[in-house]
């Protein structure tokens, strides 16, 4: 029994920074319908960024806004230098963020060399929450979990509740009919890409404090975001949580007692999704 | 009546759609009043209309409106200056209710339009207010469009295929708003395949034929002349 909760809470410690990471991206992609294959490099950006501005400041929480901050900023440089320009082509749209995100990477693995870094949280985040059942469980892992919580709500409220949120619903409906009726959609589709691109930011600061910061995270998250939001549907909130969800119980219980084959039960998973619902789960044909 | 101000004038419009010529040199003109451009599938109706909104680019020539130039503005800085459409198929936002639709675009111009009278003139649609955009049905959707186009209170209003796969009562019923709408001094460029529809909207009719106006006649005067129907419509009976 404490197995198997404690394998749940580590699915849903995983499934919530995929969350965290997915949904900006899935947001992007829904408005934009811009491919961001940068998304992990801007997690990354955000995980190293946010590390130095917590270790000269000594603040975890300036760390955390800073990278955010930070990132959205880079992606706002990088929509309006590099994407504009291209149009509405897909594939180059998805050419030239893998170039960006390679630059980067390159650029990071430069600055920081490859060893791994780890995140101080503050004293309240550290060490163990007494739980029922199993005891205690690391206390950023559920800061992880009420963060992805947080922004998931926040972002809900965002989207269903205000006007900005009514915006982008009728602009991911559709762009062109949005602009006929005398709204600036480039300017609401630059808001969108600061929002995502700063999500992936914040998401790199909670996701290195939860695990750590080295070369290759980048990768690694954005293949979980592509993944889960093929499984939800493309620029769907509920569709990031319920792909996140799926990838990282699929995941750790992979991992736990099929660990030679865990990696494959993940894109299997996407396998079943892509054959029945090519749109994905929340997605919409 | 202020009607007699809001000019549109194209002139000489080419609009290309890749590479593909669609629109080869366009002359028209409309001056406060109702005008129906009729013509097959595929004469360059819907380009025309998406150009005039700025959705497509102009190659070449002009499209004025009251003295403004429109060609080459961006979509929302044309609807500023009072022009907006009833897409062919509506078009409307699928995730949005029928009331947060009225709510984005109310009050953002000034004019005649507000919530409550559009509530009046279509009660179907406070009923509904609560429904997404996609479950409505398709007389309710045309509604829904043409309630969003004059929440932003326009000058002219382009209508693009408005009676597609609506019941005849549904379109006569939408034909009489369109009626009162102009009285009150919007100008109306209504795009049909149907002949009844267009020559009972407007009393002057364009014929659009191969991406050019092919000429322009009394709605009259076409309905009576199944020669001209047969040679530019392709309808040899009413």
């Amino acid at each position: 029994m404490r197995f198997y909760i404690l394998l749940s809470l580590n699915a849903l410690t995983v499934a919530s920074l995929y969350f965290l990471v997915a949904s900006g991206f899935s947001l992007i992609f829904g408005l934009l319908r811009t491919v961001n294959m940068a998304h992990g490099a801007f997690y990354l950006l955000g995980a190293y960024v946010g590390y130095d501005i917590a270790s000269y400041s000594g603040s975890w929480v300036l760390g955390l806004v800073g990278a955010a901050v930070a990132v959205a900023a880079v992606g706002l440089a990088m929509h309006q230098l590099l994407l504009r320009t291209l149009g509405n082509d897909e594939l180059r749209q998805a050419l030239v963020t893998i170039g960006f995100a390679i630059v980067v990477g390159d650029l990071l693995l430069a600055h920081y060399g490859g060893i791994t870094y780890q995140f101080t949280p503050p004293d309240a985040l550290y060490g163990t929450t007494p739980m029922p059942v199993v005891k205690g469980y690391p206390t950023i892992r559920i800061v992880v979990i009420a963060s992805a919580l947080i922004i998931g709500l926040g972002l809900w409220l965002l989207i269903h509740k205000t006007r900005l949120g009514m915006l982008i619903r009728a602009g991911v409906d559709d762009r062109d009919i949005l602009s006929a009726m005398g709204f600036n959609v480039q300017r609401v589709l630059l808001l969108v890409f600061a929002l995502g691109a700063g999500l992936a930011g914040l998401a790199g600061v909670i996701g290195g404090s939860a695990l750590s910061i080295s070369p290759g995270e980048d990768a690694r998250f954005l293949l979980s975001s592509l993944v889960v939001v093929i499984v939800g549907g493309m620029g769907s909130l509920a569709g990031a949580a319920l792909g996140a969800l799926l990838i990282g119980f699929a995941e750790q219980f992979g991992l736990a007692f099929i660990p030679n084959y865990a990696t494959l039960l993940t894109f299997l998973l996407m396998i079943a999704v892509l054959a029945v619902r090519p749109q994905g789960l929340f997605g919409r044909g | 009546m202020a009607a007699s101000t809001n000019a549109l004038v194209i002139s000489g419009l080419e609009v290309h759609r890749g590479v593909v010529p669609v629109l080869h040199g366009v002359d028209l003109q409309l001056d406060g009043q109702t005008l129906a451009i009729l013509g097959r599938n595929g004469a360059g109706k819907t380009t025309l209309c998406n150009t005039l909104l700025g959705l497509l680019r102009a190659e070449k020539g002009s499209i004025r409106f009251n003295g403004v130039e429109l060609a080459g503005l961006k979509p929302h800085q044309i609807a500023e200056h009072g022009l907006t459409i009833v897409p062919q198929g509506r078009r409307v936002f699928a995730s949005l209710t029928v009331e947060e639709h009225l709510r984005l675009v109310a009050g953002r111009r000034p004019g005649p339009w507000t919530i409550p009278r559009i509530h009046d003139v279509f009660p179907r649609l406070a009923q509904r207010r609560r429904n997404h955009g996609n479950h409505l049905s398709g007389g309710e959707q045309q509604m829904l469009a043409i309630a969003r186009a004059l929440l932003t209170n326009p000058k002219l209003l382009v209508l693009d295929e408005p009676s597609e796969g609506l019941a005849p009562k549904i379109v006569d019923d939408l034909l009489d708003v369109l009626r009162a709408v102009n009285m009150e001094g919007t100008s109306i460029l209504i795009v049909e395949q149907n002949l009844r529809v267009g020559t009972t909207a407007s009393e002057r009719v364009a014929i659009m034929s191969g991406g050019q106006i092919a000429l322009v006649t009394s709605s009259k005067q076409l309905w009576e002349d199944e020669e001209m129907q047969h040679r530019y419509l392709g309808v040899s009976t009413h």
